[in-house]
C-alpha cells in the first residue's frame, strides 16, 4: 500500500502531471463513460431491440401456433371425412367421366329431353384456388332435342347437381312448327387431383365457415335428388401405362 | 462603534482553496458520472440477460406447441383436403356461367307467340338468334324487352337486326345479334 502512495507521490510531483492533476480523474471518467457508451450500451441496447421485436414476432407465432390447435382440437375426424366424401363428390380427384356422363343423363331424363349424341374432349380451363390448388376441366359435348321448357329445366338443373358441371357453349336450333328444339351443348366438368403437400407446421389455418357449410349442404341435398349417379370411386380395371412394355 | 475587520489571509492561499473547491466539485461530478454509467451499463446487461432468458423461454413454449401440433397431423391433414376441395368448389361455383343465363334471359323476353329457330351464344355473351312469328305485336312486345332495361334487368347492351323479312301472308322471320353484360360488369357499372 506504502509502495503504491508512494508510486503515486512520485508521479504527482513529475511537473506535467502535477500541473494538470485536476483534469486528470474527471478525463479518465469521461474517458471511461464514452468507452462504457461505445462497447456496452449502445451495442446491447440494439440487440435488445432486435431481440424484444423477436419476442414480438414469437409472441404472435405463439398465438397463431395456439389458435391453430384450438382449431385442430375441435375437429371431429369422422364429421371431417363424411364432410371430404361430400366435397369430393363435387369436384372429384379423378376424372370419372362414367360418372359424369351418368349424371348428364339423369338430368336429360328428368328434363323430358332426348338424347340425341354424347361424348367428350379435353379442356385446357384450368384455374388455381386459394390454396393453389390446381382444378382441371374436361368438356362433354351433347346434342339433344325437346321441349324449350325442358332445355330451360335442363339448364336450371344443371345448376343443382352435385357434381359441379358448368355450360360452356349452347346453339338452339328451332323445328318450325313442332315446337322442338334441338341443342348442342358443351358442359365443362371439373376435377382436381388431392394436394400433395399440406404445407407449413406454422401455417395458420380456419375451420369451416358459414360459406363452406353452405356448400357443403347444398352438394348434400343435391346428392339426395341425384341417388347413385355421381361415383367416386376409382377402383376400375386401368390399362397400361405404355401398350408397348 | 462598527468594528474593522481585516483579512489577514493571503490571496494565494484564498485562491488554493477556491481551486481546492473547484477540484472536489469536479473529481465528485466525475465519480457521480462514472457511477451512473455504470449503473445504466448493467441495467442494460441485466435487461438482456432477462429478456434472453424470456426469449428461451418463448421458444421453448413454441417448440412445445409445435409439438402438439404435429401430433394433430390427422386432423390438419383432413381440414386442409376439405378446405382445399371447397375453396375450389367456390372458385367454380363463382364463375359466371353467360350461355346458361342468357339462354334463360333470351327466353324469357320472348312471348310465346315468337318461335326460336336457332340460338348460340359465345364465350364474349353474344348471342345470335334466329326466329320467326304471325303476329306483329309479339314481335313488337319481343323487341320492346330487348330494349328496355327494366325488362331485361339491363343486361342487354346492344340489338343488332341482322334480317328481318315479312312475306304476303303475314309470316315475319328474324335474324338478330345481342350484345349481353356480364354480370361482373352489370354489377361493376352499378356500383
Amino acid at each position: 500500500m506504502n509502495r503504491i502512495k508512494n508510486t503515486l507521490k512520485q508521479l504527482s510531483e513529475i511537473p506535467i502531471i502535477a500541473k494538470y492533476n485536476a483534469l486528470i480523474l474527471p478525463l479518465t471518467s469521461v474517458f471511461i463513460c464514452i468507452l462504457l457508451l461505445i462497447f456496452i450500451i449502445i451495442p446491447h441496447v440494439l440487440i435488445i431491440t432486435k431481440s424484444n421485436s423477436i419476442a414480438g414476432a414469437n409472441k404472435e407465432k405463439f398465438n397463431s401456433l395456439n389458435n391453430k390447435l384450438t382449431v385442430l382440437n375441435a375437429i371431429n375426424q369422422n364429421e371431417y371425412k363424411e364432410n371430404i366424401k361430400t366435397a369430393l363428390l363435387a369436384v372429384p380427384p379423378e376424372k370419372d367421366i362414367p360418372g359424369a356422363l351418368n349424371q348428364l343423363l339423369f338430368l336429360l331424363g328428368n328434363s323430358k329431353l332426348e338424347l340425341d349424341s354424347i361424348g367428350f374432349s379435353s379442356s385446357q380451363d384450368q384455374s388455381a384456388n386459394k390454396s393453389g390448388g390446381k382444378n382441371e376441366a374436361y368438356q362433354i359435348k351433347v346434342g339433344t332435342s325437346g321441349s324449350v321448357q325442358a332445355l330451360k329445366d335442363f339448364i336450371l338443373n344443371i345448376k343443382k347437381t352435385p357434381r359441379i358441371m358448368q355450360l360452356d357453349t349452347l346453339e338452339v336450333t328451332g323445328g318450325k312448327n313442332t315446337g322442338t328444339i334441338q341443342a348442342s351443348m358443351s358442359i365443362t366438368t371439373y376435377f382436381q387431383p388431392p394436394p400433395t403437400n399440406i404445407g407449413d407446421i406454422e401455417q395458420p389455418i380456419s375451420s369451416l365457415n358459414d360459406a363452406d357449410k353452405i356448400v357443403l349442404t347444398q352438394i348434400k341435398s343435391y346428392q339426395q335428388n341425384m341417388p347413385a349417379v355421381a361415383s367416386t370411386e376409382t377402383n376400375v380395371a386401368r390399362g397400361k401405362v405404355d401398350p408397348f412394355q | 462603534m462598527d468594528k474593522i475587520s481585516i483579512n489577514l489571509i493571503p490571496i494565494q492561499l484564498e485562491t488554493l482553496k477556491k481551486e481546492q473547491t473547484r477540484k472536489k466539485i469536479l473529481n465528485r461530478a466525475s465519480i457521480f458520472l462514472l457511477v451512473i454509467m455504470i449503473g445504466i451499463s448493467s441495467l442494460v446487461l441485466s435487461f438482456e440477460i432477462f429478456l434472453r432468458l424470456s426469449l428461451s423461454k418463448t421458444e421453448q413454449d413454441l417448440q412445445n406447441i409445435k409439438n402438439q401440433i404435429a401430433d394433430l397431423k390427422d386432423q390438419e391433414t383432413l381440414n386442409f383436403i376439405l378446405k382445399d376441395r371447397l375453396a375450389s368448389v367456390l372458385l367454380i361455383i363463382n364463375k359466371d356461367s353467360s350461355q346458361s343465363q342468357a339462354y334463360n334471359l333470351i327466353t324469357t323476353l320472348m312471348p310465346n307467340d315468337v318461335n326460336l329457330l336457332a340460338f348460340s351464344v359465345k364465350k364474349n355473351g353474344q348471342v345470335s338468334l334466329s326466329g320467326d312469328t304471325n303476329s306483329v305485336s309479339a314481335l313488337n312486345i319481343f323487341f320492346n324487352n330487348l330494349t328496355d332495361p327494366a325488362s331485361n334487368e339491363g343486361r342487354v347492351v346492344d340489338t343488332k337486326v341482322e334480317n328481318l323479312n315479312q312475306s304476303q301472308s303475314g309470316h315475319i322471320s328474324f335474324d338478330l345479334l345481342i350484345s349481353l353484360s356480364s354480370e361482373q360488369n352489370k354489377k361493376a357499372s352499378k356500383t
